[in-house]
């Protein structure tokens, strides 16, 4: 770059002007501190311009593929698992079925992903710590888990059947909640609720209040507590937990759990793992109310809870409300429970669950 | 090199034709400098300090040295500012105490060190480079212009800018033209367009630098550093022309 010479006319704070020999009167970008004015200064210009847009666009370059390079060689997620129980959290798996990322989606999310160390576990154990370390001991609330692909192309075969076969496997192993459900999500549902910072499951809450003309407010869903959301929307809830997909039939034959609502535990993937019957449960197992039918009267409760209809369970709704009243015994004499208050599995059912 | 350097390289090798020329030339200069040292008007002729002066101008074509950086004009203004004050000094000893600092530190005098009169000569040509440029600042605001506005208006282009000086010498040295903006603070566009056959448009656009390189052309014995620095071809002094 040429050096320019000129005489000093005048000198400013931050830049100064001068005259060149030929004639030309310039501002510079330097007060030359050191310097008369009128004594002949010497200046060496810096990048020019374009250069400088040159180097940053470069540099920006740089930026983009580091960055690009970074994203190739971080695991990529094969399927995203949420989960909501009271604690909403997202697992990211990559097509190894571990789990590489663990996202909270609420406080309580947050508490429990702190107090755990989950990357690098498989899902199947992942899982497990999740449910023992987040299920207290007298929750009843429903579990909604929810199933997305990623966005990596080359997984294995059967990838997702053996990812809800673990689901349905350890959520059926575990002192699970009242009901559970495994449901897939497009990953455009789940863009939309990550979106709206909301977890999938609660989203999908909110879709299916919406299919029956209600609306879930987004900071009602954002901030109300999950066991005030399923006693809020019990029946729009009951009916996420036990809706059938379209890919499967309404009433398949030769199955029982499909034409009764106790298939609320079972997964909703069409394409059954090898190994596991169409109702969700490994074969040799059954639904643990299938147990509860022991005379006890807890299987047929439950069995009431999501075949009842919905005035009913509305009544009931609102007679709970009524508990400060004094008539909980009476009412409850009347009415059945509903699944949070459908007591823990007794030891001999969850045995033979396993 | 300039041709005013050319001329005293010439002189000072023993060309008398080209030193008075130069002497002649020169009056004007040499009586506005002696004026003011004076501080009332001189007549060629009837007072002596216009003969010291003009003496102490031929003395400087003698003594000038290129390696001084400054312009031969600074520099015989020097002299002849150094040949009056010795001048007042044997005429009345009073002012001398006043000027014995100037005087000693003059340097023209025998057996003065040669290093030391460089340093005074540096000195005194950066504190009136300092002066001059104020000066030019003042009266450019007298045209409603400030230097931003020259850097704002000076052509990028090397032949455009050539046209312009060339355009700001033309308006110089054409005294009807330079009073015509004297008077008005107004660029004669129409009298310029017809002259350097140039569109007004560009006259316009380029009004502050017109204006401010016609004044340093118009007084180049006020503006003797900024009107040396500029390498220009020599156009004909209009000092005389005032």
């Amino acid at each position: 770059m040429a050096t320019i010479k000129g005489m000093l006319i005048k000198k400013g704070s931050r830049s100064s002007i001068i005259l060149t020999p030929d004639g030309e009167f310039k501002r510079l970008p330097d007060p030359f501190p050191n310097n008369r004015p009128g004594s002949e200064v010497t200046f060496k210009p810096g990048p020019a311009r374009y250069l400088r847009i040159g180097t940053l666009a470069a540099a920006l370059l740089i930026l983009l593929l580091g960055w690009q390079l970074f994203r190739a060689f971080l695991p990529q997620a094969a399927a995203y698992v949420s989960l909501d129980f009271g604690p909403s959290l997202e697992l990211a798996l990559n097509k190894k079925g571990e789990i590489i990322k663990v996202s909270p989606l609420n406080r309580e999310g947050e508490e429990l992903v702190a107090a755990l160390t989950l990357p690098g576990n498989e899902l199947k154990q992942g899982l497990t710590l999740i449910l023992q370390k987040g299920l207290r001991a007298e929750s009843s609330q429903p579990l909604l888990c929810t199933f997305t692909p990623g966005g990596v192309k080359k997984i294995p075969p059967n990838f997702q059947a053996q990812v809800m076969q673990t689901l349905n496997e350890v959520l059926g192993i575990q002192p699970h909640p009242a009901s559970h459900r495994v449901q897939t999500v497009p990953p455009q549902i789940r863009l939309e609720a990550k979106k709206k910072g909301v977890s999938p499951g609660r989203y999908l809450l909110r879709l299916e209040a919406q299919k029956q003309g209600k609306d879930i407010p987004l900071q009602v869903l954002k901030n109300e507590k999950w066991s005030n959301l399923a006693r809020k929307y019990r029946n729009t809830l009951n009916q996420l937990l036990l809706a059938v997909p379209p890919s499967q039939p309404a009433n398949p034959p030769n199955s029982q759990s499909a034409q009764s609502p106790r298939n609320h535990g079972e997964k909703h993937s069409s394409s059954s793992p090898p190994g596991q019957k169409k109702d969700g449960f490994p074969k040799g197992k059954t639904p643990f109310w299938e147990d509860l039918k022991d005379g006890s009267g807890l299987g047929d409760l439950l069995e009431w809870t999501l075949t009842a209809p919905e005035e009913q369970i509305e009544e009931q709704s609102q007679e709970e409300a009524q508990e400060q009243t004094g008539n909980e015994r009476k009412i409850k004499g009347k009415i059945p429970p509903l699944h949070k208050e459908i007591p823990r599995q007794p030891a001999q059912g969850r045995e033979l669950a396993q | 090199m300039g041709l005013i350097n050319e001329q005293i390289l010439q002189a000072k090798n023993g060309n008398l034709q080209v030193r008075n020329r130069l002497l002649e030339t020169h009056q004007p200069f040499i009586r506005k400098i002696a004026c003011s040292i004076c501080k009332r008007p001189l007549n060629w002729g009837e007072d002596d300090e216009l003969s010291i002066a003009l003496l102490a101008f031929n003395e400087a074509i003698d003594n000038f040295d290129f390696k001084y950086r400054v312009p031969f004009l600074a520099y015989a203004r020097l002299v002849i500012k150094s040949r009056l004050i010795d001048f007042f000094r044997r005429e009345a000893r009073e002012r001398a105490s006043s000027l014995a600092a100037f005087d000693s530190e003059a340097g023209l005098l025998p057996g003065e060190e040669e290093q030391a009169w460089v340093k005074f000569m540096e000195e005194t040509a950066a504190r009136e480079r300092e002066e001059e440029l104020l000066q030019y600042e003042e009266e450019l605001k007298r045209y409603g212009l400030e230097l931003n506005d020259l850097v704002r208006t000076s052509p990028k282009h090397r032949d455009t800018r050539g046209l312009l000086l060339k355009i700001a010498r033309t308006l110089a040295g054409d005294n009807e033209l330079f009073q015509y903006l004297q008077a008005y603070k107004r660029l004669p566009a129409q009298a310029l367009s017809k002259l350097e056959k140039i569109s007004r448009k560009t006259l316009e656009k380029h009004r502050a630098y017109i204006i401010g390189l016609a004044l340093i052309f118009h007084k180049p014995d006020e503006y003797i550093y900024l009107s040396s620095y500029l390498k220009l071809p020599q156009a004909p002094t209009s000092g005389g022309r005032n």
